[in-house]
């Protein structure tokens, strides 16, 4: 009896990885730094927006109801979003949604982007880099992750391990010039100042969702740098990439989703929300509709890629109702230590486990469903109640009877 | 092409099912080793149909207090599947001679404890001079179908020997049997009864009064499995135990209570080096209490907090039940 072949890579490779993690200094400083600040800040938060839990338990709701109305939605989605002019795709798998995606692109352009944690999903960035296309993350931790050549390792704040004299070295290396770690607005303008340029030069912008109104026709996001209005606004093509399970009935179901999802990621109130509705346009006297600055095209790419299977799944279908605020990967003892190490390929920590069943398949998950402490403290801080460790224990009993890799 | 959970999951984690199946013990050891009730066989009720049951993870946490350095090189990396192999067929750990390695009493002393508490209590109870574990290893890994054959051999076992109440001492026990196996057996329908309730009864009561020598600063660590506990959270109740204490100055640590962080227990035999570090993380965050004393309410969060507490000389782990234990000074 032996771990065989692949899951023997995949176990060793995930055990190096944490080691690594473990023993790094500038790695460790850089998680502490971040799970302290969520931790002391969190609690005093939430009672001065004593009216959190209560919004939280309605969209908790909202979740419900959609998820069990999903394919329904999906319908209504499809109607409304093509009324007002925005393309929709159904994409049943990630190698689907590339092709659909690098055909609206083609090759040899300049794409910006905001951060999305479904495009890194289906390596998004890679296969249009590939496709002979300059793609620049545009959100500041995302920015840095792509140039230290590494994978996010948190929803919110992807770069939370990489410390500010490792971002004034890799900007050195990039820009040729000395910076001062401890000036971060220096580092940060930098950054935009690069990114400025990109913005007006980009061919086409990508953006996620954090929420899409299935009735009104309408995605909502929220960010806090502003990066996402330049996406959407200058380049000329826009393409929405998202999870089915996005969607929820209506714009005020959305807006509410949007503002949970940032309370709990510690924001008193994130810095911009923007809702997309349909392309820039001008209504002339004439009635005719030309297209104005901004985006003459917009694509929305609705994914599946696996969300079906772990929504029809009755132990599994809470886990549809995460909302990506990244409150339970600052909470979990494992992650205060390993940060994104602990979880799949590219979704972490606990719910992250779960994820990477359905989405990358259940090999890729092993390791990280038994590196789960079950001790909770995910379920206390989510604001979906969504009950990780009960899943974690259902994996491993599927793992156990070999139940995982049959049909 | 088919798969079998022996090409994907890690040897010791296949071991310790194993173990558990064929000796009733998670170190595969022989149950005869489980045996802290000979020591109080004076005070027991052999009549009882009430038993106080350790699940010999005392015991079971004792030797691997002993054997931690061994242990290490062996478990060090689930991919390093040789060496975890030899112990398999040596069956190794089963003939470790009593004589050599005895396990370390900090740990066994506290069954022994509990009982000593009961009887002068005037509880007539009874223990087992050969304990089976408890199977609550099968069911945190997942092993759901060797679980539900494991709860079926100890409901037998259990009913043969015409027990009708048990006592249980630790989180993993309770846990799986006031909820787990109930819902798994029908015919698992012992009343159970956590040992905390008991001495809480008595501290309320007035029949159990506590103090100690001394004025001493203690700090409690809430095992997961109570504060977080899906179906039970004991949070208040050890909290009140202690603060009835004369002398006791409990002071909390940051995370407390539901938000309490875990002594990373779970993770030792998986990932033993990931373990180590939440465990020095909690440690040194009850520490900062001041206090003299970490309480513990479980011997696996007992002993990694040994494990992270090796360099410190002043601080002291004590479990509940030995704190109650040295607090009896008089009793109606």
């Amino acid at each position: 009896m032996a771990l065989k072949g692949e899951f023997k890579r995949i176990w060793g490779r995930y055990a190096a990885e944490m080691r690594t993690a473990i023993k790094d200094k500038t790695f460790r400083t850089g998680v502490s730094r971040a799970t302290k600040s969520y931790e002391e800040g969190i609690t005093p938060l939430l009672e001065r927006f004593k009216e959190s839990s209560t919004l939280a338990e309605e969209v908790r709701r909202i979740k419900e109801k959609a998820i069990e109305n999903i394919e329904d939605l999906i319908k209504m989605a499809e109607r409304s979003f093509t009324e007002k002019g925005i393309k929709v795709y159904l994409a049943k798998d990630a190698d689907e949604a590339k092709q659909i995606i690098g055909k609206i692109v083609g090759s040899g352009k300049i794409i910006v982007k905001s951060k999305s944690i479904t495009t890194e999903e289906i390596h998004l960035r890679e296969y249009l880099i590939e496709q002979g296309n300059e793609v620049w993350e545009t959100d500041l931790g995302e920015f840095i992750i792509q140039i230290a050549k590494e994978r996010p390792m948190h929803l919110v704040t992807p770069a939370m391990h990489v410390p500010r004299e490792r971002v004034a070295r890799l900007l050195k290396e990039l820009f040729k010039r000395s910076y001062d770690p401890n000036d971060i607005p220096e580092l940060v303008k930098a950054v935009s100042d690069f990114l400025r340029e990109k913005y007006f030069t980009a061919d086409v912008g990508i953006i996620g969702a954090n929420a899409i109104a299935a009735k009104d026709g309408c995605v909502v996001l929220i960010h806090n740098e502003g990066n996402i209005r330049m996406v959407t606004c200058i380049p000329n093509k826009l393409i929405i990439v998202a999870g089915i399970e996005k969607i929820v009935p209506t714009l005020e179901d959305a807006f509410k989703v949007v503002y949970i999802t940032a309370r709990y990621a510690e924001y008193k109130v994130a810095g911009y929300f923007d809702v997309i509705a349909g392309p820039k346009t001008i209504s002339l006297p004439s009635g005719e509709r030309v297209s104005s600055v901004g985006p003459s095209e917009i694509h929305l790419i609705l994914l599946d890629n696996g969300r079906s299977r772990m929504i029809n799944d009755p132990l599994f279908k809470e886990a549809a109702y995460c909302l990506r605020c990244g409150a339970c990967m600052y909470s979990c003892p494992v992650f205060k230590i390993t940060a994104g190490k602990f979880g799949g390929p590219v979704y972490m920590g606990g719910i992250g486990v779960i994820w990477t069943y359905f989405v990358h398949g259940p090999e890729y998950a092993i390791p990280g469903a038994y590196s789960c402490l079950i001790d909770g403290r995910c379920y206390e801080r989510c604001p979906m109640k969504i009950d990780t460790p009960r899943m974690i224990k259902e994996l491993r009993a599927r793992y156990a009877s070999g139940e995982a890799f049959r049909g | 092409m088919s798969v079998e959970p022996a090409d994907y999951l890690p040897e010791i984690l296949l071991l310790i099912r194993d173990f558990v199946m064929k000796t009733r013990h998670p170190l595969g050891m022989n149950t005869k080793q489980c045996d802290w009730c000979r020591e109080v066989s004076d005070k027991v009720s052999e009549e009882s149909r009430t038993l106080i049951y350790g699940g010999c993870l005392y015991n079971v946490m004792g030797f691997t207090h002993k054997l931690s350095s061994v242990l290490g090189i062996i478990m060090k990396e689930p991919t390093k599947e040789a060496r975890l192999k030899i112990l398999r067929r040596l069956r190794f750990l089963s003939s470790i001679s009593r004589k050599i390695l005895k396990e370390s009493r900090e740990y066994t002393g506290i069954p022994v404890m509990a009982l000593e508490i009961l009887d002068k209590l005037g509880y007539e109870v009874r223990c087992l001079n050969e304990e089976p574990y408890s199977g609550a290893l099968l069911y945190d890994l997942g092993f759901w179908n060797e679980l539900k054959e494991y709860g079926s051999w100890l409901t037998q076992f259990f009913k043969e020997r015409g027990v009708e109440r048990i006592i249980v001492l630790d989180p993993h026990t309770y846990d799986l049997f006031a909820h787990v196996y109930p819902e798994m057996m029908s015919d698992f329908d012992f009343e159970i009864i956590n040992f905390i309730d008991i001495i809480l009864e008595e501290v309320k009561t007035g029949k159990l009064s506590l103090s100690l020598n001394e004025k001493t600063i203690v700090t409690y660590h809430d095992p997961c499995h109570y504060s977080r506990s899906p179906h039970r959270r004991i949070i208040d109740e050890p909290r009140e135990i202690l603060n009835s204490i004369e002398g006791v100055e409990l002071r909390e640590p940051s995370n407390t209570k539901n938000l309490s962080e875990c002594c990373g227990g779970p993770l030792e035999f998986i990932f033993p080096f990931l373990s180590e570090e939440v465990a020095k993380m909690r440690f040194n965050e009850l520490m900062n209490t001041g206090a003299k004393y970490i309480v513990t309410a479980c011997p696996i969060c007992q002993l990694n907090f040994y494990r992270a507490a090796k360099k410190h000389k002043e601080s002291k782990i004590i479990d509940i039940i030995e704190l109650v234990y040295h607090g009896m000074r008089r009793w109606r």
